[in-house]
């Protein structure tokens, strides 16, 4: 077997339905150690995170607010899976695996609140005052698993140059050359020149691109979908009523057995309420482990909201933008229904192109910084400007040509980054329920020396 | 011209580089209570002044600011007689003992411009000397006049008002209201109602100008009023922090500012 039929093999078992079990199994576990915290304390949860977006940082250790945090993790989750990633799943599911999605959405958001609140609880402090934190973090220190917190890194610091950098840079530069006819080459020039500007200010920069563009992508996005429900209106009521009743329905696959195709579409909607949020994997607990807080469950929050934004609110209007439209029975490539299902209104291909290029150079970014981080943790700070220029040649050059071994093999190393994610929260559920059980009863925080 | 603050430069340490610098001239101290001045003179402390006190009282009233912006002028013209004339080396050892005894007051406000008062407090307390003189002078007077008029050595005069606010028989008299903090709300959860924690630095600052127990009373932008026991929290400067019920009783939530004045509890 060579090199690549390895890199599909594991692939296949990093990213399949038995790892999506793992994935459900420990967010329901966490949903249960916190005490139901995404359902019970709903209300809080928005109080503490949308209706506090405005109020300056709180102080303490870090550099940016937990809003800033929240938008560097929301940029390199909310991406093509929110859209490209809906449509395919619809078109594999069917309308229930919506149903599914959410469900699974809802038990990430324990998952991710549960990685943001230890992200904070077991980051390092340095003597300016700056911090540094993730999984990485919390493996070595709330585990004593030093080497598992290094195997997370190196898998974070390769994964960030194909899934954060050469896809994206691919997906910005297929955007720019099928709608506005700008060669790769140029759009790789751009995208290296900005993320160099970006990455050079260091994560107080990225925090503010970040701050700026994430709400006005996100913003934008719903807007077109909210232009095309509008007209698509009368659509709305059935695709809803579709996503219901198919959610539950038996149905029988193409010359299968009742039942094969009702799993075929769990898979598919468990997966996208899995995958487009990255609960799980790790990745935002980086961001969130630079937040200004008084207490890492004040963070958690924004984790548990992050979930929610992504998954709930705009993997739904993507939903129904595709179901209402209709464009999806006809069946397709999910990028080409995805257009078709744009296609109402005037110019929608070209704003989905451009909101597509936004959300890929949101998630460049915030890998850059995931990257650097895990790399610092491995090889001290005098990695970070190495790291830095390597990161902004290989977002030029990907989006020159085709690196498919690359991609595969950093598609290997971020699913990889979840199994000693996975492990550190299942073990460290009983500190992530202590510190929950605590800030409810308004003790204060006592990080651990 | 050499400036700074004695809270990052004591004042024993601060002669004592200005003397083995061999430097020549007047250290003026400027707290805004008090004029103070040390002159420095072929190495040797030459010379210091403290409102009405001269010579070794006034070195020793000033070995107690705990805070007071300082200027070391070498063009400054030197008294021609000294009124202190010691030794670098006996004056520093004799300044760190007073220091020490500084240091050990637990009651004393470190802002002398503050005035006290007699309390209504009843029994009986044994009474020196010097305690006398100072219970006579402390009707109408500062803080840092009583220091300064007290014919007790200056050291003495700061024991004998720690000792009687101590035992309570003293207070801080607050011209009025003490001034408002503008915080923003945070909130917490819990059954502990009633409460209101401020940052660590906050309590602090209002802990020396107010004798214990104290508690604030927190207006919210609708009008709404109440008091609440303050306790200090780390790491929220710029907040206050309240139980998410008396927040919603105060018709305010998170991120509104609050009108947040210490005061003092019955």
């Amino acid at each position: 077997m060579n090199v690549l039929a390895w890199i599909d093999q594991i692939n296949g078992w990093v990213w399949g339905f038995e790892m999506m079990l793992v994935f459900l199994a420990i967010g329901l576990y966490l949903t249960v150690r916190t005490s139901f915290i995404q359902f019970a304390r709903i209300g809080v949860i928005f109080r503490e995170t949308l209706g506090a977006i405005r109020e300056r940082t709180l102080g303490g250790d870090g550099e940016i607010s937990p809003f800033q945090a929240t938008m560097i993790a929301m940029g390199a989750t909310i991406g093509i899976g929110n859209t490209v990633g809906v449509t395919a799943a619809i078109l594999a599911g069917g309308p229930g695996a919506i149903f599914w999605m959410w469900i699974a959405a809802l038990v990430g958001m324990a998952t991710k609140f549960a990685e943001a609140t230890l992200a904070v609880h077991y980051r390092r402090r340095f003597a300016d005052g700056s911090v540094s934190g993730g999984p990485m973090y919390y493996i070595a220190r709330g585990l004593g698993l030093p080497w598992l917190g290094a195997l997370f890194a190196v898998f974070a610091a390769v994964a960030a140059f194909g899934i954060g950098n050469v896809v994206q840079v691919s997906a910005i530069a297929g955007a720019m050359q099928n709608q506005l006819h700008i060669t790769p080459a140029w759009t790789g020039l751009f995208a290296g020149v900005v993320v160099a500007v970006v990455l050079a200010g260091g994560v107080r920069r990225i925090a503010r691109v970040a701050q700026t563009l994430v709400p006005l992508m996100v913003l934008f996005y719903l807007v077109l979908a909210v232009s095309v429900l509008v007209l698509h209106a009368s659509g709305i009521g059935p695709a809803l009523r579709s996503i219901f009743e198919s959610a539950f329905s038996l149905q029988a696959g193409f010359g299968g057995a009742v039942g094969v195709a009702t799993i075929e579409m769990i898979k598919a909607g468990v997966g996208r309420g899995i995958f487009s949020n990255e609960a799980g994997l790790g990745s935002a607990a980086i961001a969130h482990a630079q937040a200004r807080v008084d207490h890492p469950v004040r963070q958690g929050f924004w984790g548990a909201m992050e979930v929610f934004v992504d998954s709930i609110v705009i993997n739904t209007f993507t939903a129904l933008v595709v179901l209402s439209s209709g464009a999806w029975a006809l069946g397709g490539a999910p990028y080409e229904v995805l257009g078709q299902s744009f296609g109402g209104i005037v110019s929608a291909q070209p704003l989905l192109a451009l909101a597509l290029a936004l959300f890929a150079f949101t998630t460049l970014i915030s890998w850059a910084f995931y990257g650097e981080e895990s790399a610092a943790y491995l090889f001290g700070e005098g990695i970070r400007w190495p790291y830095r220029l390597a990161y902004v040649v290989m977002a030029f050059v990907g989006g020159l040509g085709s690196f498919g071994t690359l991609i595969k093999f950093s598609d290997t190393m971020n699913g990889l980054m979840a199994i000693p994610n996975l492990i550190a929260l299942l073990l460290l559920g009983g500190v992530v329920a202590r510190l929950t059980r605590g800030f409810f009863s308004g003790e204060p925080w006592n990080p651990p020396k | 011209m050499l400036k700074g603050n004695l809270t990052e430069f004591p004042l024993g340490t601060l002669l004592q580089t200005l003397a083995a610098a061999g430097r020549r001239g007047a250290l003026l101290l400027s707290p805004p209570w008090l004029e103070g001045r040390v002159v420095l003179k072929e190495g040797r402390l030459y010379a210091a002044q403290a409102g009405a006190r001269e010579g070794w009282p006034a070195l020793e009233l000033l070995a107690g600011l705990q805070r007071a912006p300082f200027v070391f002028d070498d063009a400054q013209t030197l008294p021609e007689t000294p009124n202190l004339n010691l030794p670098l080396e006996t004056a520093l050892a004799r300044l760190l003992a007073v220091s020490d005894r500084w240091a050990r007051l637990e009651h004393l406000p470190g802002d002398w411009q503050v005035m006290l008062t007699l309390t209504r407090k009843s029994g009986e307390l044994k009474l020196t000397p010097v305690m006398l003189q100072v219970l006579g002078l402390v009707e109408g007077r500062t803080v840092a006049r009583i220091l300064e008029e007290a014919q007790a050595s200056p050291i003495e005069v700061a024991e004998a008002l720690d000792h009687l606010m101590g035992q309570g028989v003293l207070q801080l008299r607050l011209h009025g209201e003490m001034k408002a903090e503008t915080l923003v709300a945070l909130s917490f959860y819990g059954r502990e109602t009633g409460v209101a924690y401020v940052d660590e630095a906050q309590y602090r600052e209002w802990r020396k100008s107010l004798p214990a127990p104290f508690g604030v009373r927190i207006r919210s932008p609708r009008g709404r009023e109440s008091v609440f026991e303050v306790r200090p929290r780390a790491d929220i400067p710029g907040r206050v922090m309240l139980h998410d019920k008396d927040l919603r009783n105060l018709r305010a939530g998170r991120g509104v500012k609050l009108e947040v004045r210490p005061e003092l509890q019955p």
